[in-house]
């Protein structure tokens, strides 16, 4: 009697080819997942519990088997449903969470094969049976095997490849041993392109209109596949589609990624950069401040006209100009003068103050407002109000070597300047 | 009578783990009294007729709640439970027992009592009770209820999984199967495109509501296993469904339970197969240049190095006092059965009689002589490496061929198999004596053993004072 009631369950189990070695889950690691999860956009709360839980196996496992192996976990994730570039020892591992032990077929991203900046010299499927706390470490796969392989794969809709199981070598112990003994240069990874700025630039104007639509779908169902490739490897784009509430433009935010920037370091070296030299910037010494304000009177010296602005920031606001510091101008439509003065603050800190005047010769002065923003979002919005008497615009910014600034500068209504700048 | 008795017999835990069975007098006596006659019903006409299990199960059911024949009719009820449960744990090792070495011992101290409740209103947690507190006789009989219970049990699963064998439902399976996948298998049938659509549709809304409501629950923390969706989330999937309708979440199961009823049969066919490399095929067995000295000299350090990490990982992040209380006896336990075994050559019978655990597997499981054995054949490769590279002065470029020469020298250096020893031991378990031929493991493991200071709790011990001391466990 017992036999046939437990045959009508006996579908629901089922066997797995190898044993595998499991390891519980704490529950400190269980909340520190669901706080992840909580975090995470809608559509990802699942994936990412999942990946975390895979992350702390698999940490949990080195730790039992090989605790001198030292993980660093990556520090920003791309939205792939895998964790990419976990550093293991000397090698970059992927990890791929798989929901259950008994899964015949492993779903991997098409990005983590295909394009450099997400590749892993091993790619670790781990199991977790989150209803039971348990995960395992299911087997493993080289970069090199994984793309000899990958002319027998077909791309899925959704941007995966479904790898079947026995391509993963379930002999884990193999895996450690390689982490402790092979030269990571017996597993070449390919180089990062030079060109993603000009590839996602070909794509720029598509983007522009098809990514506000993926905010609350999926990419796949929004994006071709070579649009995604343009798009994957600038994790800036992805934050924005994370974060709905950002007050920045996709537009400017594709214009802050592709556009060339001006590197300011050269400024410091005395040179000029293609950039600059293209816009015909002109260096200018930066003026002595004679400590009053003069009236600015018509067809003064660019000189004069940002000495006289510079002791004002400088009585007003205390904004003060580093002795060190490079000066550069551009003239702009309507007569507006674009200031840019940029200095080192500390070995790591750069501030750029920018400033832009309208003529004062013409009598009805043009009207004039800017944006600076960031990859995350609008820094600084502001209108230029010629009734309280004000004839520039100003704002100084501070920020980390590499950083990158947008300034999207509106003369008239109808001229649009952008520039980027790079420290 | 045969099937009453089941109301009377019960199966529980003693003190030790070993599942022993009672009869209980005040019991029998109740069921013979009520049962061993013609139903109600049918002794009007005169025709007898047997109560049927269900008629015995609704009727005990509903004495439970009268106060004068409660306590009886419970103790009837956790009787016919524990009958169950114990057939479904045998049933269990009749199944899988051979290939994936269960024991239905292993799964009996964690399915049932160690005292047979008598209270209707048990405090305890345990799984007889959740089984009774959550039984309607209207919906089925106690026999189903009590597998379907079981089964879900979360130690349940876990021993099952750690055996090899995983439980799949049809919500799990749904859970797990992503949208490309779906869209693949449907186009590999040969659906409409308007029918993949809505399937991709649906299996969407699926994990959107689903999967929320897991993440919901495990934030309250619920470890739940699949449930089968609620009727609210099936309307909500019907609501944002174009071609169903609020009206129709009968319809949203249906079409659930008919997806998933593909994607199991397509899994049956794509059964994995095994791995494609075969490591030990795939290089040629050339000769390494390592002296046996080295690989001695490394096997040791190995041990050293494998055992000392063990006794750190078991000891780690152990905060209460309780934890770090069991800690100790399990590393207690682990030193001396790593004695027992590699220095005297005992069986796993017999380790597991000294250390007091009522089975087998338990041995298995605290010693890990597989992983154990496999994590000192690598770091015996570590140090090779790094002697062979120090010896040479060069950088350490180790390709991979290089790595599985030395991987199989230092194999058959190790003697044994361990998968082998374990085989033997259950073979010769029977007649309580095995005799093994110690390998060069055994040897290494045992010198180290006999030399090492071991740290435990602020304490220094070595071998002799915990084989000396009488066991804790």
């Amino acid at each position: 009697m017992l036999m046939d009631l437990f045959n009508d369950y006996a579908h629901e189990f089922i066997e797995l080819e190898e044993t595998v070695e499991t390891l519980t889950l704490e529950a400190e690691q269980i909340d520190l997942a669901l706080q992840f999860s909580q975090q995470a956009h809608p559509d990802q709360k699942w994936s990412v519990y999942l990946q975390k839980l895979a992350q702390f196996g698999f940490e949990k496992w080195l730790q039992k088997r090989e605790p001198r192996l030292q993980i660093h976990p990556p520090i920003s994730s791309h939205g792939l449903e895998t964790i990419c570039q976990l550093q293991v020892g000397e090698f970059k591992v992927c990890i791929i969470p798989v929901n259950g032990f008994s899964e015949v077929e492993i779903m991997i991203p098409r990005a983590i094969v295909e394009l450099p900046e997400f590749a892993a010299h091993f790619y670790v499927p781990i199991g977790v049976a989150e209803d039971v706390d348990l995960t395992a470490v299911l087997g493993f796969i080289p970069y090199n095997q994984l793309v000899n392989y990958q002319s027998q794969l077909q791309p899925l809709i959704d941007w995966t490849y479904a790898i079947p199981r026995e391509w993963f070598n379930p002999d884990t112990d193999e895996l450690l041993l390689n982490l402790q003994c092979l030269a990571p240069s017996s597993i070449p990874l390919p180089a990062i392109p030079e060109n993603r700025q000009a590839e996602l630039n070909t794509v720029k104007t598509q983007l522009e209109t098809l990514l506000p639509q993926a905010v609350n779908r999926p990419l796949w169902q929004v994006l071709n596949w070579n649009q995604a490739k343009a798009l994957l490897p600038h994790a800036e784009l992805l934050n924005w589609l994370r974060n709905s509430q950002t007050s920045l433009a996709i537009s400017e935010l594709l214009q802050l990624l592709t556009q060339p920037a001006i590197e300011l370091g050269t400024w410091l070296q005395n040179q000029l950069d293609d950039v600059s030299q293209s816009l015909a910037w002109q260096p200018l010494s930066i003026p002595v401040m004679r400590g009053s304000s003069l009236t600015v009177s018509p067809s003064i010296s660019p000189v004069v006209e940002l000495e006289d602005i510079l002791s004002q920031l400088y009585s007003q606001y205390q904004i003060q100009v580093s002795t060190e510091a490079a000066c550069r101008r551009e003239s702009l439509p309507n007569d507006v003068q674009l200031y840019a003065i940029t200095w080192l603050q500390s070995p790591q800190e750069w501030v750029l103050l920018l400033i832009a005047t309208t003529p004062t010769e013409v009598t009805s002065s043009p009207t004039m407002q800017w944006r600076i923003s960031d990859e995350n979002q609008v820094l600084i919005e502001r209108k230029l109000q010629p009734e309280l008497g004000q004839t520039y615009l100003f704002t100084q910014i501070v920020g980390e070597i590499g950083d990158k600034y947008l300034m999207n500068l509106t003369i008239d209504e109808k001229s649009q300047i952008t520039r980027v700048f790079k420290f | 009578m045969g099937i009453l008795s089941r109301y009377w017999i019960w199966f529980g835990i003693d003190s030790l783990g070993h599942c022993q069975s009672r009869e209980i007098p005040a019991a029998k006596t109740f069921i013979k009294q009520h049962f061993s006659q013609a139903t109600p019903a049918e002794t009007s006409v005169n025709s007898f007729s047997e109560w049927t299990s269900r008629q015995i199960q609704q009727q005990l059911v509903q004495w439970r709640g009268e106060a004068e024949r409660a306590l009886l009719a419970n103790m009837s009820l956790r009787c016919f439970i524990s009958n169950q449960l114990k057939d479904f744990c045998y049933s269990l090792q009749q199944r899988f027992g051979s290939v994936h070495d269960l024991q239905g011992e292993e799964l009996l101290p964690y399915v049932l009592d160690p005292h047979l409740e008598e209270d209707a209103h048990p405090r305890s947690e345990s799984l007889t009770s959740k089984i009774l507190e959550t039984f309607e006789p209207s919906k089925g009989n106690l026999s189903t209820w009590t597998i379907r219970i079981a089964k879900s049990d979360i130690r349940v699963k876990q021993i099952l999984l750690e055996h090899g064998i995983e439980q799949v439902t049809d919500w799990f399976i749904l859970n797990q199967t992503s949208v490309g996948q779906l869209q693949r298998i449907l186009s590999s049938l040969n659906w409409t495109p308007t029918e993949i659509e809505h399937n991709l549709n649906l299996l969407n809304l699926y994990h959107q509501v689903y999967r929320q409501q897991i993440l919901e629950d495990r934030q309250k923390g619920s470890r739940k296993r699949y449930p089968e969706p609620s009727q609210e989330q099936l309307s909500q999937m019907a609501t944002l469904l174009p071609d169903i309708g609020q009206e129709n979440p009968e319809k949203v199961l249906a079409q659930l339970q008919n997806l998933a009823h593909i994607l199991r049969e397509n899994r049956i066919q794509r059964k994995i197969q095994p791995h494609q490399f075969s490591k030990q095929n795939a290089y040629p067995h050339k000769s390494a240049k390592t002296s046996l000295q080295e690989l001695n000299t490394s096997l040791a350090d190995a041990v050293k190095a494998v055992i000392e990490n063990r006794l750190i990982y078991y000891q780690a992040k152990k905060k209460n006092p309780k934890a770090q209380e069991k800690a100790r006896i399990k590393i207690e336990n682990f030193i001396r059965a790593l004695h027992w075994f590699h220095c005297q050559g005992m069986s796993m019978k017999e380790i597991a009689d000294r250390l007091g655990f009522n089975d087998q597997p338990r041995v298995t499981r605290l010693l890990e002589l597989k992983q154990l054995r496999s994590d000192i054949r690598r770091n015996t490769v570590r140090y090779l490496c790094d002697r062979v590279t120090q010896l040479a002065q060069q950088k350490q470029e180790i390709n991979s061929e290089q790595l599985q020469n030395l991987s199989a020298k230092v194999e058959e250096a190790l003697g044994e198999k361990i998968d082998q020893a374990i085989a033997e031991d259950r073979k010769t378990a029977s007649t309580g004596t095995a005799y093994r031929q110690p390998s060069q493991l055994s040897k290494t493991i045992c010198q180290y053993l006999k030399t090492a200071v071991f740290h435990i709790d602020n304490q220094s011990l070595k071998i002799d004072q915990l084989i000396q001391e009488d066991c804790k466990c």
